[in-house]
C-alpha cells in the first residue's frame, strides 16, 4: 500500500493517469492513425512547453506570470530588430532577445519584490504594454526575419528534425530536465521552493526572497522569449497577435501538471505532460471530426476537472488529524 | 489635507479623472464634451461588471470568467428571444442561468478550497467555448420584430438622449454602496475578505458569503451582457474577450485591496471612468488605439506601486 500511497501523493499523479488516458483514447479510437500525427503534437507541445517550464517554475516560487504571452511576441520582435536595424547575425540577435526577455523578468520581478505590487498585477500590467508595443511595432500586421537571414544555419537548424522529430521538441526535452535538476537538486531551486513555501521563515534561514523571485522570474520570461525565438525561427514571422491567450494556456498546463498557486512545490515535467495532454487534444478533436470550437472548452472542462481530481487525491491520502 | 488624500484610497482614481478630462477637454474641445454620452454608456456597461467583481475582490478571491459570462448569458438571451419566448421571462431564465453559473464558481471554490482563481480561469475557457460551439463563431442577432419590444427598450433604449443602462449602473452603485456600508451582508463581506479564518471563528457564515459574492458577481456580469445585447442587438464570440482584465484593473485603480477587506463600489466604478476616459481621449486624439493598452498597463502598476511607496512613506512619519 505504501507504494500507492507515494504514487498518488506526488503530484503529477493525475496528469500521468491524464496522459494513458488521452494517449490510449485517440489510438483506439482512431485505430492507431493518430500515432501518426504525433510528430506535429510534439511541434506544438514545444511551442508551449517552454513557456509551460518556465511558468512552472516561477509558480513554485509563490508568483505567477500572465505576461508569457506578450513576452513571447516580444521577443520574437527584438530578434527581428537586432537583425534587421542593428545588422547582427543571427546568432548574436538570439542572445539580444533572449536578454531582452530575462530583463523584462527583471523588471517585473522588482516592480513585485520592491514596490509590494503583487505579481498579478504587474505582470497583467505587463501584458498589456508588451501586447501593445508588438502591436505598434508591427502596425497591426507582421513583421518577417530579414530575406538574408533566413538560410542562416541557426535558423534552419531551429526549423530541421532529427530522427524525426523537431528540434524544438529536443529543446524542450533538454530544458526539461535542465530546470527538474536546477529546482530539485541546486541551490538555487532549494531556494526558490523555500521562498515559494514561506517567505519569512526562507528570510529567517538567511535566504533573499527578493533576489530569488527576481530570478525566478528571469528564468519564466525567458524561457517565453525563447520560445518565441524559436517559433520565429521556425516559422520566419511575427505577427500583432503571435502568443494571445498562452499565458492562459501555459498556467493551465502548469496546474494540470501539478503546480499551484501556493508556491513551495511544483514539478517541472508534470506540466511537459500537461501540456502535451492539452495539444493531444486539439489534434485530437479535429481527426475525430469534433469542431475545433470544442477545444476550448475542453481545456476549461479539463483544468477545473483536474483541480477537483487533485485537490480529492490529495485529502485522501493526507493523514486524518 | 494632504493626510486625506493620502488616506482614502480613491483618491488616486478621482485626482487621474481630474487631470485626464481637464487634459482631454482642454486639448480636443468641443468633440471632446460631444462624446460623453457615449463614454457615459461604455461606463455603464463596464461599470455594472466592474460592481460584481469588486465585491469578488473584496471578499478576497478573484473572478475571470466575467468576460465569458458576459457573452454566454448575452447569447442564451439573444437565442431565448429568437425562439419567440417573452422578453421578460428570457431576461428571468439569462439571469437564472448567471446567478447558477455564479454559484458553481462559489460551490467549487469554497467547497473544494480550490483557489478562485484557477477555477474561474477554466469558466473562462469553458463558456468561451460554450459560445463557439453554439454559435459556430459567427455573431447571433435579435430578431427585427423582437427589437421595439418594451422590454428591450426599456434595457437597451435612450432617455433624454442617455441610454438607460446609466441609469440601471448609477441605481446598481447606489444599491450596493448602501449595502455594504449599512447592512450585516457588508460588515461579513469585509470581515470574511480581511480574514477568514477570524470571521469563522467570530460565527460569519464564510462560505454563504463567498458564494453570494460569485452569484452577484456572475448575474452582474450575465446582466450587463443582456443589456449590451439589447441595445446592439447582437453577440459575437469575440464580445468581452479581455473584459477581466480590464475590470480587475478598474477596480485596483478604484482603490481595492488585492488581498481582500478593502474598498467600496464606488470607487471601483471611478477607476472605470479613469479607464475610458483614457481609451475615449487617446481614439479621439486619433492616437493608435493600441497604446492605449500601454498606457492602461503602465497606469495599472504605477498606480499601485505608487500606493505601495505612499504606505511605506506614511510607516517612516
Amino acid at each position: 500500500m505504501s507504494f500507492w500511497r507515494t504514487a498518488l501523493a506526488r503530484p503529477e499523479t493525475s496528469v500521468v493517469i491524464g496522459t494513458i488516458l488521452v494517449v490510449l483514447f485517440f489510438t483506439i479510437s482512431t485505430g492507431g492513425a493518430w500515432l501518426s500525427t504525433l510528430p506535429s503534437v510534439f511541434r506544438v507541445t514545444a511551442q508551449v512547453g517552454l513557456i509551460a517550464i518556465g511558468q512552472a517554475f516561477l509558480m513554485s516560487s509563490g508568483e505567477i506570470d500572465l505576461s508569457v504571452g506578450s513576452t513571447f511576441a516580444v521577443a520574437g520582435l527584438v530578434a527581428i530588430w537586432a537583425m534587421d536595424i542593428l545588422t547582427l547575425g543571427v546568432a548574436p540577435a538570439f542572445l539580444v532577445a533572449l536578454a531582452a526577455s530575462s530583463l523584462i523578468g527583471l523588471v517585473m520581478g522588482v516592480f513585485t519584490v520592491y514596490f509590494k505590487v503583487p505579481s498579478m498585477i504587474v505582470t497583467l500590467g505587463a501584458l498589456f504594454v508588451l501586447r501593445g508595443i508588438a502591436y505598434i511595432s508591427t502596425q497591426g500586421f507582421s513583421l518577417s526575419i530579414p530575406r538574408e537571414f533566413r538560410k542562416d544555419p541557426l535558423v534552419l537548424l531551429a526549423k530541421a528534425k532529427t530522427f524525426d522529430l523537431n528540434n524544438t521538441f529536443i529543446v524542450l526535452l533538454v530544458a526539461t530536465v535542465i530546470l527538474a535538476i536546477v529546482l530539485s537538486r541546486t541551490r538555487f531551486g532549494s531556494h526558490v521552493l523555500a521562498v515559494g513555501g514561506d517567505a519569512s521563515a526562507a528570510l529567517a534561514n538567511g535566504i533573499s526572497p527578493a533576489a530569488t523571485k527576481i530570478k525566478a522570474f528571469m528564468v519564466c520570461s525567458a524561457f517565453a522569449g525563447l520560445s518565441g525565438i524559436l517559433v520565429l525561427f521556425q516559422e520566419g514571422s511575427v505577427y500583432s497577435t503571435s502568443g494571445i491567450k498562452l499565458e492562459l494556456e501555459a498556467i493551465a498546463a502548469a496546474v494540470i501538471g501539478g503546480c499551484t498557486l501556493r508556491g513551495g512545490s511544483g514539478s517541472i515535467w508534470g506540466p511537459v505532460l500537461g501540456v502535451f495532454v492539452l495539444s493531444s487534444l486539439k489534434g485530437g478533436l479535429m481527426m475525430l471530426g469534433a469542431p475545433t470550437s470544442w477545444y476550448i472548452g475542453l481545456v476549461g472542462a479539463l483544468l477545473i476537472g483536474f483541480l477537483i481530481v487533485s485537490q480529492v487525491i490529495s485529502a485522501s491520502t493526507q493523514p486524518t488529524a | 489635507m494632504s493626510r486625506i488624500f493620502l488616506i482614502r484610497n480613491e483618491a488616486i482614481a478621482i485626482a487621474s479623472i481630474c487631470i485626464l478630462s481637464g487634459f482631454f477637454a482642454l486639448t480636443i474641445g468641443a468633440s471632446w464634451f460631444n462624446n460623453i454620452p457615449s463614454l457615459l454608456r461604455d461606463v455603464s456597461w463596464l461599470g455594472i461588471v466592474v460592481i460584481g467583481q469588486a465585491l469578488v475582490i473584496m471578499s478576497g478571491e478573484f473572478d475571470l470568467s466575467v468576460g465569458s459570462v458576459y457573452a454566454f448569458v448575452s447569447m442564451v438571451f439573444v437565442l431565448l428571444l429568437n425562439e419567440a419566448i417573452p422578453p421578460g421571462l428570457s431576461l428571468l431564465l439569462s439571469l437564472g442561468l448567471a446567478a447558477a453559473i455564479g454559484y458553481l464558481t462559489g460551490l467549487l471554490t469554497w467547497r473544494l478550497k480550490l483557489p478562485s482563481l484557477l477555477v474561474t480561469l477554466g469558466f473562462l475557457f469553458f463558456y468561451r467555448g460554450m459560445v463557439e460551439w453554439v454559435t459556430d463563431g459567427f455573431p447571433v442577432t435579435i430578431d427585427d420584430e423582437i427589437r421595439s419590444s418594451v422590454f428591450i427598450t426599456l434595457l437597451g433604449g435612450k432617455t433624454l438622449g442617455l441610454h438607460n443602462s446609466i441609469m440601471i449602473c448609477a441605481l446598481l452603485v447606489a444599491v450596493f454602496t448602501v449595502m455594504l456600508s449599512k447592512f450585516r451582508f457588508g460588515n461579513h463581506l469585509y470581515a470574511v475578505g480581511g480574514d477568514t479564518d477570524v470571521a469563522l471563528a467570530t460565527g460569519v457564515p464564510a462560505g454563504a458569503i463567498k458564494t453570494w459574492v460569485f452569484v452577484i458577481c456572475s448575474g452582474l456580469a450575465g446582466f450587463a451582457g443582456i443589456i449590451t445585447a439589447a441595445s446592439l442587438s447582437s453577440v459575437s464570440t469575440t464580445t468581452a474577450t479581455a473584459m477581466e482584465l480590464e475590470s480587475i484593473a478598474a477596480v485596483v485603480i478604484g482603490g481595492c485591496l488585492l488581498l481582500g477587506g478593502s474598498g467600496t463600489v464606488w470607487g471601483a466604478l471611478l477607476g472605470v471612468v479613469t479607464l475610458l476616459l483614457l481609451k475615449h481621449g487617446l481614439i479621439i486624439l486619433g492616437v493608435n488605439i493600441f497604446a492605449y493598452q500601454v498606457c492602461l498597463g503602465v497606469v495599472l502598476v504605477g498606480l499601485v506601486a505608487l500606493k505601495g511607496v505612499v504606505s511605506e512613506l506614511e510607516l517612516y512619519r
